[in-house]
């Protein structure tokens, strides 16, 4: 028992997955039982537990297998797709509206909230999300796509936002119609574009200012990082040389900008 | 060449009061610290954090009708708006007392240049500017840690000190009378001049002028010394000093060097005080800073941000709605760094000691144009302080936290700090 006849295992996980997602989306985590989902998928009580240890176990690896994957899917089907392009696209087709399966994140971040054992796979499967959103904007910025002034992690972090934001506050909430959003998301994303075109990573020169109508001498400039920056003979901080930061001290010339009280000091990247 | 006669006559030998406005003085407990706040009071000089926090929730501009009238911004971003406002916001006086300096004292000021405003200030500042780099501090180091070592020497063998009084405040003494080239042994003297300035805006009107008086007299008889005897030191600097072609005026010099007495001592004397009452009550972070000494500049900034000791003060120049309030000419604004360091929107866990805290901006030491002058200085004693304390004294705690007294006023700092060390 604990098997349909003719059915591989890796068909019943498949099964198991699909019902898991269509009833956690529909009754939420604490209104769904277990038994449910087996009963959904057909299968015994005991087969399930031969694959999911755990209700826990279970919304995460349906999250995993039928959560959001738009963007994956445009990506797959065009591995040279521009990313601000694709995101864009994916931007486009954020849900106009509720739709059954993309309730699914809402119940398991809901669910983290309130159980600890969701909440640690949760923690890992959002962070790999954000990490494969990185990586996209990273190699976005390495070929000149994306301005590689901008943090990969606050982008992926933005989209991430845009994205779960999308399953619970849909659109149409505000009326808000496909043409304004389209218009807004192009805005948007043209603001991504790197300010020199096709300043590929590896030809960017970071070099920092200092806007002396700011800077009233209070030298943390100075003494954060007294290789990029000097005092003059009253105090005030001066660039030293004509600042462009070495290799190897981007850190310690954003730690100088970050300290400064007047919000003198910049870091700039230039192509 | 002329003999200089600048200084024979006190400024202040006129019979005449000096001219100004005189409120009646309201002492005594607050009713309420968003109508009637005064940061003379028991209340606020043993912990004002928790009033500033809960003014900056519900206010968060408090007033007061004490002082003749004044406000009290707490969130960052409005004390940052009135430090860089110097066009509706004067600094004709800094002190928030019950005694407002003419109108025709501006844009000078009675100490200048922290008492000036554009474009005198300008002008005043850049004097002193060259005396306080962080490169003509650094010269004064090594004297500063062997200063320092000395003071431990005369600790050796007791169990509890009080690092207020026979540490902290002499390190800032010592180092402010060496540049003003002032008898060392004069510090009991600064210390009672550091509590006229600050400490005594409450008590009427002749008894402090009583007390203001022996300060600048004291003073001009430094200064007359000098002009006699003239050595390589600030006084001297500032006696030859120029400006706009002719020599400063008497009052411009005993003003500056009242401002380089008062605020070089009580300020720094204040942040080392609170930074070893923070260690004497948090083992984990001393032992952290015993263990990893090159954590300390960044330690120190952020003592320098949760107990900032210096809070200024603005007059209000003309009636106006500002942000939320109706403020009237003259009224005090109390420039509350303090609270601004520890307002939540501008810090992550603000209200928490984070030695090493990467990202701090604090504003200890002002914003905008009246950035502390001595502020390298300040950094120097702090540090050196503190470096030669851990070095020698390395295991401490408070002897009795309730015996720890703190300086009410704008410039708060732990007066009485027993500290057991044996």
């Amino acid at each position: 028992m604990g098997r349909i006849a003719g059915v591989t295992a890796a068909e019943t996980r498949e099964r198991l997955l699909s019902a898991a997602a269509d009833v956690f989306a529909s009754r939420g985590y604490d209104g769904t039982r277990v038994a449910d989902i087996a009963a959904a998928a057909g299968v015994s009580n005991g087969a399930l537990y031969a694959h999911f240890g755990s209700k826990a176990e279970l919304i995460v690896a349906a999250l995993r297998a039928h959560g959001p994957r738009l963007l994956a899917d445009l990506l797959a089907a065009d591995p040279s797709r521009p990313v601000a392009d694709l995101l864009l696209a994916v931007g486009r087709k954020l849900p106009r509206s509720r739709d059954a399966r993309g309730s699914l994140i809402v119940e398991a971040l809901v669910a983290a909230r309130r159980d600890e054992d969701v909440a640690r796979p949760m923690r890992d499967y959002v962070g790999e999300r954000a990490d494969w959103l990185s990586g996209l904007v990273r190699a976005a910025q390495d070929a000149g796509q994306i301005d590689p002034a901008l943090s990969p992690g606050a982008l992926a972090q933005f989209c991430l936002l845009l994205s779960m934001g999308s399953a619970l506050v849909p659109r149409d909430l505000h009326a808000v119609g496909d043409e304004e959003w389209s218009a807004l998301l192009t805005r948007l994303v043209a603001a991504l574009a790197p300010t020199r075109p096709h300043s590929a990573k590896g030809n960017t020169t970071v070099r920092v200012q200092i806007d002396p109508e700011r800077c009233q001498g209070h030298g943390r400039c100075y003494d954060l990082a007294p290789t990029l920056f000097t005092e003059d003979d009253e105090g005030y901080g001066q660039v030293a040389g004509d600042g462009v930061v070495p290799p190897g001290e981007e850190r310690a010339a954003r730690v100088a900008a970050s300290n400064c009280p007047e919000r003198a000091v910049a870091v700039v990247e230039e192509a | 060449m002329t003999v200089d006669d600048r200084f024979i006559r006190d400024f202040r030998d006129s019979e005449e009061p000096p001219a100004g406005t005189r409120n009646e003085i309201v002492t005594g407990p607050v009713s309420d610290w968003a109508t009637d706040f005064s940061h003379h009071e028991p209340e606020w000089a043993a912990d004002p954090y928790p009033i500033q926090d809960d003014l900056r929730g519900r206010c968060p501009i408090a007033h007061t009708g004490r002082y003749g009238g004044g406000w009290l911004p707490t969130r960052y971003e409005d004390v940052a708006a009135v430090a860089y406002d110097t066009e509706r916001f004067s600094s004709r006086s800094i002190i928030m007392s019950n005694y407002r300096p003419p109108k025709d004292i501006a844009p000078v000021g009675s100490v200048p240049p922290i008492s000036s405003d554009p474009p005198f200030h300008h002008d005043a500042r850049k004097l002193l500017l060259p005396a306080f780099t962080k490169k003509a501090v650094a010269r004064r180091e090594e004297a500063t840690r062997a200063f320092c070592h000395s003071l431990i020497d005369t600790l050796e063998g007791l169990e509890v000190v009080d690092a207020a009084r026979d540490y902290a405040q002499h390190i800032p003494m010592r180092v402010i009378a060496d540049m003003l080239g002032f008898p060392p042994e004069d510090g009991t003297r600064f210390r009672k001049f550091v509590e006229t300035a600050l400490e005594s805006v409450n008590l009427p009107p002749e008894e402090r002028l009583a007390l203001m008086e022996e300060l600048f007299g004291y003073l001009y008889a430094q200064i007359r010394d000098h002009v006699a005897n003239p050595r390589d030191d600030l006084t001297t600097y500032l006696v030859d000093a120029e400006l706009y072609g002719r020599k400063l005026e008497p009052t411009h010099v005993a003003g500056t060097i009242a401002l380089l007495l008062i605020a070089g001592i009580d300020t720094t004397w204040s942040a080392i005080g609170a930074s070893l009452w923070h260690l004497a009550k948090t083992p984990a972070d001393r032992e952290r800073l015993v263990a990893e000494p090159e954590l300390l500049p960044t330690a120190m900034e952020e003592f320098l941000r949760a107990y900032a000791p210096v809070t200024m003060a603005r007059l209000v120049k003309e009636d106006m709605h500002w942000r939320g309030v109706d403020m009237r000419a003259d009224d005090w604004i109390l420039l509350s760094f303090p609270a601004a360091n520890r307002d939540p929107a501008q810090f992550d866990r603000a209200d928490e000691v984070i030695i090493d805290r990467e990202v701090n901006r604090h504003v200890a030491f002002g914003l905008g144009i009246h950035r502390c002058v001595g502020s390298h200085l300040a950094r120097m004693e702090l540090r050196v302080a503190l470096e030669v304390w851990l070095e020698r004294i390395p295991v401490f705690g408070l002897a009795d936290p309730s015996a720890v007294t703190w300086a009410p006023g704008q410039v708060r700092g732990p007066r009485t700090l027993p500290l057991r060390i044996g």
